[in-house]
């Protein structure tokens, strides 16, 4: 098997995804997390590029990148205790065992269960070349009520994050 | 012009009752900002103008059957049981809220519109015909939720129940959308029946598709809190505010058992084998924590919400029977499981007053001596949790066992008796208390006719399904022959 | 052509190590990005399969995956900070009013 350019650069994103996500999880500083979960999104939107999901691609860096990770970051420097960042978060004992249990199992039942897996897999003539106006019908038309779901989920987002965090009336 | 609108009314008919109560959760907040704090109650009975109406509508609307909006939405008569269900804990809800809102200082129109916002996703979830509703769904159900727990904003506990109930509930949506993502990924929809159809031509044997169904069963064991799932469950009920546990114990987890037996007794039927082995393993250990941790709670709200863990488990037994009977009795449980839960809840929110906040179990001691009423009310819910007759916990756990034993599964039926029969200690300790002993010191009880009224409807339900369970069950057989 | 598997197991390793972060770290901020890291290991699966069936409906699941993650993270952190705020700290174990 040759590789090629693509393959090259796919290893590239891959790894701009993952290596960053063990930074999120291990690394013992918030905001060393935090700047590392900007990478991995990153990533995440190179993959989808790859996958020929602009929209989503774009998406992806607006919302995570610009939307989530901001408002996390905003969160971490609002709540007081940046001075003890350093303090050491992992939990010890018996605990950190059975998460190390837990994801050598899951992490072996992925291995195992993807190895011979046989996925549904097809070539469809009517996917678009581009994805964004295949995206734009469905969604207003056979997706129209999640599309609906969605906005009202939203609203009471909006509504419920105002009410837990607005000062008080008086 | 008049056509398109009437068109477009027409087309919306199958989510009528969804429609009803969004728009009067969106007028809701829109009159608070009018009323500018005052005379929030009357908001409280304006939205039960809305669960009335859409009551009616599901109602009206039970002769309609099929699916809707490609297939995203299912009307049938299954969802049909459950929104009822839905009303009548969100109804309930917003009786015993009324005045127990008052008293914690956070009577706010939001709370209401929060509330709707919450019974609308649930309904979505057992309408959901798609996997993208479910989550949805589940999805717009939990963040209203997730608020409402942490509604005292100035109030530790409550923050902390929110923020734990949120991450507990997040991770779980995480599992459960990988556990979607493999099965769109085998079969190639999101599609429930297009799911199914795949499932009854393909291979079985797939570890992917196993792997996926755990998956599914896990986030799922969060959303009803089955062991070993239910690590901050007590807390959160503890936490929240009492009227948002009670709406809690009731609404989601009914949820969460109409998602589980849709996707699990409809779609992914033909994994029948494997899913009933896991589920009363799941079950077993669910009766078993949530009944032995509850022996040695001091805290009322604490001793309840492991009390819930424990019916959870009850009606997981009835989930892994499987088949017809197992489904409807399962259906029966929960519906009678939210009336005597919100009912005791009910009573629990009579202790809450200025300067107390009676959630020990110490403060029930001698409750039988200073307010017969109460005492009387609480016995019957406690008697009905415990599973005595002729109260309606009795005919849930009957119908329940006696599927499990249909099914084949004798050993899960006799332990969850054994369970219920460890249940009756705490459940008698309260109500030893409330009889045997004398009062701490004189108190009076809060009351309020929307608090009556809500006492009045679960201890009615209560008894009259306990004492005369056909037509219910009857319905709830009716409503589960579509299913499967 | 990249194989569908190689995605998978990329996914498969983020989903992991999200899961290792919410079971492991006790910072309430480090769980809430491992479950952000879990939800994009399910959209990078749902946007590969959509991509191998030729079929949008895993793209239009993944708008919506990404809609209600941003509101998730919305609500969470809003409580984060008035729990700071009340309580001053950002540690789950430290929550502990309540406990047992």
């Amino acid at each position: 098997m040759e590789i090629g350019m693509r393959d090259i650069v796919f290893l590239c994103v891959a790894l701009l995804t993952t290596i960053p996500c063990l930074i999120v999880v291990f690394s013992r500083n918030v905001l060393y997390s935090a700047f590392a979960l900007f990478f991995t999104f990153l990533g995440t939107s190179g993959l989808y590029f790859f996958l020929d999901a602009e929209f989503l691609a774009i998406t992806q860096v607006v919302v995570y990148i610009g939307g989530v990770s901001v408002l996390l970051l905003f969160a971490i420097l609002l709540t007081k205790n940046v001075d003890e960042i350093r303090k050491t978060n992992m939990i010890s004992g018996p605990r950190m065992a059975l998460a190390g249990a837990a994801a050598l199992a899951l992490l072996g039942s992925f291995l195992y269960a993807l190895k011979g897996a046989r996925w549904a897999m097809n070539g469809n003539a009517a996917y678009p070349a581009t994805t964004i106006k295949g995206l734009g019908d469905l969604l207003l038309s056979k997706y129209l009520l999640p599309f609906e779901i969605v906005s009202i989920l939203l609203l009471a987002v909006l509504v419920g994050s105002l009410v837990i965090s607005r000062r008080s009336v008086q | 012009m008049l056509t398109s609108v009437q068109e477009i009314l027409k087309q919306l008919v199958p989510i009528y009752p969804e429609f009803v109560l969004i728009a009067f959760a969106l007028s809701v907040l829109v009159v608070d900002m009018f009323l500018n704090g005052r005379y929030t109650h009357l908001l409280g009975w304006y939205s039960l103008i809305g669960i009335v109406i859409a009551a009616s509508m599901t109602i009206i609307l039970g002769g309609v059957q099929g699916a809707f909006f490609s297939g995203t939405v299912l009307l049938d008569p299954f969802s049909q049981f459950f929104k009822l269900v839905f009303y009548l804990a969100c109804g309930l809800g917003i009786l015993i809220a009324m005045k127990y809102l008052d008293i914690e200082d956070i009577h706010r129109g939001e709370y209401y519109a929060l509330m709707l916002f919450a019974t609308a996703g649930m309904m979505l979830m057992a309408s959901a015909g798609d996997l993208i509703t479910i989550y949805l769904g589940l999805e717009l159900m939990a963040l209203s939720i997730y608020v409402l727990a942490g509604f005292m904003r100035k109030d530790s506990r409550s923050n902390e129940a929110g923020i734990k109930y949120l991450l507990l509930g997040a991770f779980s949506s995480g599992i459960m959308l990988y556990g979607m993502s493999l099965l769109y990924g085998l079969a190639g929809t999101t599609n429930l029946d297009g799911i199914l159809a795949f499932l009854r031509t393909a291979d079985l044997k797939n570890p992917v598709l196993f792997l996926s169904m755990v998956m599914l069963m896990v986030s799922f064991g969060f959303k009803v809190a089955a062991v070993p799932f239910h690590m901050w469950v007590p807390d959160v009920y503890e936490g929240a505010p009492t009227s948002v546990t009670a709406f809690m114990s009731a609404g989601p987890k009914v949820a969460g058992f109409a998602v589980l037996l849709r996707v699990f007794t409809h779609t992914l039927d033909p994994l029948h084998a494997d899913i009933s082995l896991l589920l009363s393993g799941l079950a077993v250990l669910t009766m078993a924590v949530g009944n032995v941790m509850a022996l040695s709670q001091t805290n009322i709200k604490r001793m309840l919400a492991y009390s819930s863990i424990a019916h959870a488990g009850y009606a997981l037994v009835g989930v892994a029977a499987g088949g017809q009977e197992g489904a409807a009795s399962v259906m029966l449980y929960v519906l009678i499981y939210a009336v005597m839960n919100m009912g005791a809840f009910g009573v629990v929110i009579m202790l809450r007053k200025a300067g107390m906040r009676g959630e020990e179990i110490s403060d029930f001691a001698g409750l039988g001596k200073t307010n017969k009423t109460a005492a009387f009310l609480m016995l019957i819910f406690l008697f009905s949790l415990t599973g005595i007759p002729p109260m309606a916990g009795f005919v849930g756990k009957f119908y329940i066992f006696k599927s499990a034993v249909q099914a084949g599964m004798i050993w899960l039926a006799i332990v969850g008796v054994l369970f219920s029969a460890i249940s009756a200690y705490f459940y008698l300790r309260v109500i030893m208390l409330m009889y045997m002993y004398d009062p701490k010191e004189e108190f009076g009880l809060v009351q309020s006719p929307a608090l009556a009224l809500a006492l009045a409807i679960s201890v009615t339900a209560v008894i009259v399904i306990g004492v005369y369970p056909t037509p219910v069950l009857e319905f709830a057989r009716a409503s589960v022959a579509g299913l499967l | 052509m990249i194989p569908l598997s190689w995605y998978v197991l990329l996914s498969a390793a983020l989903f992991t190590i999200g899961v290792v972060g919410v079971l492991t770290r006790r910072n309430v901020f480090i769980i809430l990005m491992s479950i952000e890291l879990m939800l994009n290991a399910a959209n990078i699966n749902l946007v590969a399969f959509s991509h191998y069936l030729q079929n949008l409906t895993g793209q239009i699941f993944v708008i919506f995956v990404i809609t209600v993650a941003a509101a998730e993270a919305a609500v969470a952190l809003a409580l984060i900070i008035l729990l700071a705020r009340n309580r001053g700290t950002v540690y789950v174990d430290e929550f502990n009013i309540m406990k047992g």
